[in-house]
């Protein structure tokens, strides 16, 4: 399966907050796993729409809109 | 107080004012795209948020910055001049090339600088500079992934809603508290770093105690010294507004200004002097993530990285230079 950039850039960002571990003082730490938690989450989430995009892409057409863009379009026009 | 004393709390002041005025279109420019508030009124709704921080927040940034980035014994006028002086020209400077820098990296920068050019390498605490460099990466981090959160949502929760008169009226109040909050945040966390500055001076003077807390006039001056730079800058913007916003939505810039706000906030409560500009600059590249990455002006975001690499040594090597003819004098 091939990663979408949305999927890359949050485990980066996952990937960072881990990097950071070392340095951040003691007491802060939970904020790099607080960050890479929900990055991870964010870089999964990005990556299970993504499959489900190709799978409703109909053959030779372009994706079908899932309901997020659609509201996004709602509060656009709002 | 001598009179070298007193105008050096009067730089410090209008360096607080500057910050003020710099970051101004930070708080306001979403209200007033979507037209929640006129120009006007949003600048004295920022400005007012900016000066009441100090009801609701300590001084944990302040005593982080007298305390915690250079040896307290280190500090004297002539180094916390050099410092400041440091600080505003790396702030022109990079205002004149266009560069998203951080005041408040500049002012830990140059406070850095005058203080190596004083006694060396020694004279800086590790683990107080250790702390401020990694939240100068991790807090646009945290900003991006609540401002993605937050924007996501509302998606969730409104994608049914088809009342989109009500919706967007809920958005434009929505606005107002966020735009509240990150003012009120902004207050906080800037404010506090001048007010540090200020504690290490009057401690240096023999004026305050070694260990004191910040004086309430110190509080209300560094407050008042920053809502006016707001006051001020926000008028000053009013006229190049329509080329300068950031195209955001009410739900969007709801999102984004909330999220810089609970994380600016959070750092405040901890004692870490962050940049806001860079913390809103983050939450909104995490809202326009929502939509698509290509949503994203990443030569903005470029930019903010350039600045972090190059903020903290370009102020160094100035308030260093700065420092240099006190050294030869003494």
């Amino acid at each position: 399966m091939r990663l979408g950039r949305r999927t890359a850039f949050f485990g980066a960002l996952a990937v960072i907050s881990l990097l950071l571990w070392e340095p951040t003082p003691a007491e802060y730490r939970w904020v790099n796993l607080f960050a890479a938690g929900l990055a991870l989450v964010w870089a999964v989430g990005t990556a299970l729409e993504d499959r489900s995009l190709g799978r409703w892409r109909p053959s030779g057409g372009r994706p079908r809109r899932v309901p997020h863009e659609r509201a996004d379009d709602d509060v656009r026009r709002a | 107080m001598t009179i070298w004393v007193a105008a050096i709390i009067f730089i410090a002041l209008a360096f607080d004012f500057f910050n003020g005025f710099h970051d101004a279109a930070n708080s306001i420019a979403t209200v007033v795209s979507t037209r929640v508030l006129s120009p006007q009124q949003a600048v004295v709704w920022a400005a007012f948020f900016n000066f009441v921080a100090f009801l609701v927040f300590g001084t944990e940034v302040a005593a982080t910055i007298a305390n915690d980035v250079v040896q307290p014994s280190v500090f004297d006028n002539a180094v916390i001049f050099a410092g400041l002086v440091g600080a505003v020209v790396w702030d022109i400077i990079t205002w004149w090339l266009g560069l998203p820098t951080s005041s408040s990296h500049a002012l830990v920068g140059a406070m850095a600088g005058a203080a190596v050019a004083k006694a060396g390498w020694a004279s800086l605490i590790a683990s107080g500079f250790q702390k401020i460099a990694v939240f100068i990466v991790l807090s646009p981090v945290v900003g991006l992934l609540l401002g993605f959160t937050f924007m996501v949502a509302i998606y969730w929760v409104f994608h049914r809603s088809r009342r989109l008169e009500r919706l967007n009226r809920g958005f434009r109040v929505g606005q107002l508290f966020s735009a509240a909050s990150f003012s009120l945040a902004h207050g906080a966390n800037d404010a506090q770093k001048t007010m540090g500055v200020i504690l290490a001076l009057l401690v240096a003077n023999g004026v305050l105690p070694t260990g004191s807390d910040v004086p309430l006039w110190v509080v209300l001056s560094a407050h008042t010294a920053i809502g006016l730079g707001t006051l001020f800058g926000g008028w000053r913007i009013v006229h190049t507004m329509g080329s300068k916003i950031t195209k955001l939505q009410p739900a969007q810039g709801m999102a984004a200004e909330t999220a810089a706000a609970a994380t600016i906030m959070a750092n405040t409560v901890a004692g870490i002097p962050v940049s806001t500009t860079q913390t809103i600059t983050g939450a909104i590249v995490g809202v326009g993530s929502t939509q698509r990455l290509s949503a994203v002006r990443w030569g903005v975001a470029g930019q903010v990285v350039w600045a972090w690499v190059l903020t903290i040594p370009g102020a160094f090597v100035i308030s260093y230079v700065v420092y240099l003819p006190f050294k030869a004098v003494a």
